[in-house]
């Protein structure tokens, strides 16, 4: 017989231990939704900025992103771990927002206006250096408008690679594309830009 | 791998260029080639664009995770339930509520990582429950190194036989454990 293990000392409660991203992801596909809003606290900044990044309006980013992780709850049953979970989430995410930029631009019939991102215009904080402070936000400033020139396929698969740092391979796993589709996007991308913002160089 | 339309008229993968110029790895034809030297160039200027927007403050909304929770919580999977010894019955709980009492319970124990866990109502209640209702739990986990398995494992059941009783008054029917890795120390070398 095994004694039981003893009693917790009276007192204010132990801290959790953190749990590794995989067993979360375990646990919330049991339906464990207290691992699911562990899940959620990691991962909803980056998930945001993604959408944001996309849809150039904060409301329509934070629709988007709530919707992304309500459908990533509903589907967690299926995920089996054949992609890490934070790009399962990339790709949902990015669905979402492109989903909602098209319903948008249907109901508008108008291009989306990157330059117009509210949220992403807070001024850059960096520059104790007024010159570089007012460098930067220009260079910010040209690179939102040439975004905004960018067909939507191009733009998300190059925001996924130099803004979040993804792989090639997750950027054509994210976007639902082969890899080399996606390096040509990419590609494609970075050269219209660099020739929008030719007076930089 | 190169893309056919997207080579340079030097034969090079200009995303390769790029990427080797981030590393610092231009080969030599790299740095004496205009094409390859113009590849670079251009990377280099929307990579410091996009270095500029990475880092531009982005906030989650405060109301974004307790939306998403509301949601989650109001879909809660429905699971089975079991009824609670309770004079004058009438009380439920869910298999689901029963797996994560005993997840926080058995989050305590430090040498053991619970991975899964499953409770469900026993088909067959043993003799000796003289009709007392009993759960089967059903668990997978890691255990951290080195580990007295046998040991843990006892101790592990005996935490998870208490929490039923006195959390929800049931009896363990039987209590299985599936040790699926151990938790090595990470490699510092």
């Amino acid at each position: 017989m095994i004694d039981p293990p003893a009693p917790a000392e009276a007192g204010p409660p132990r801290p959790r231990r953190p749990l590794r991203e995989d067993v979360l992801v375990i646990r919330a596909r049991d339906g464990d939704a207290r691992a699911f809003e562990q899940l959620v606290r990691r991962h909803q900044r980056a998930m945001y900025a993604v959408g944001l990044r996309i849809l150039a309006d904060a409301d329509d980013a934070e629709d988007a992103t709530q919707n992304a992780f309500v459908a990533a709850w509903r589907r967690l049953p299926q995920f089996r771990g054949q992609a890490q979970f934070s790009t399962w989430l990339y790709r949902i995410v990015t669905n979402q927002a492109l989903n909602q930029l098209r319903r948008r631009q249907r109901n508008i019939d108008s291009s989306v206006d990157i330059s117009d991102l509210a949220a992403d215009r807070q001024p850059v904080s960096s520059a104790d250096d007024p010159y570089q402070h007012s460098e930067t936000n220009a260079l910010l400033s040209d690179l939102r408008a040439a975004l905004a020139g960018l067909p939507d396929e191009l733009r998300v698969c190059w925001l996924l690679r130099e803004v979040d740092d993804r792989s090639y391979q997750e950027v054509a796993e994210i976007a639902g594309i082969n890899l080399d589709t996606a390096r040509g996007r990419i590609y494609r991308a970075r050269h219209q830009l660099a020739e929008a913002m030719a007076s930089w160089r | 791998m190169a893309i056919s339309d997207t080579i340079l008229p030097c034969g090079r993968d200009p995303l390769e260029v790029a990427d080797h110029a981030r590393a610092g790895r231009l080969d030599e034809h790299e740095r004496s080639c205009p094409y390859c030297q113009s590849a670079a160039a251009e990377a280099g200027l929307v990579r410091r664009a996009a270095g500029e927007l990475a880092g531009a403050p982005v906030d989650a909304p405060a109301t974004l995770l307790p939306g998403i929770m509301r949601t989650v919580w109001a879909e809660l999977r429905s699971t089975d339930t079991v009824a609670l010894p309770v004079t004058g019955g009438g009380v439920l709980v869910t298999t689901l509520a029963i797996a994560a009492a005993l997840r926080h319970a058995l989050d305590d124990l430090p040498e053991l990582t619970i991975h899964s866990c499953s409770a469900d109502t026993a088909d067959q209640p043993s003799p000796e429950a003289h009709g007392a209702p009993e759960v089967s739990v059903h668990i997978t986990a890691t255990a951290t190194y080195p580990a007295q398995l046998p040991g843990l494992a006892g101790t592990c059941r005996q935490l998870t036989a208490d929490t039923l009783q006195t959390q929800f008054g049931l009896r363990p029917h039987r209590v299985d454990i599936d040790f699926i890795d151990l938790d090595l120390p990470e490699d510092t070398s």
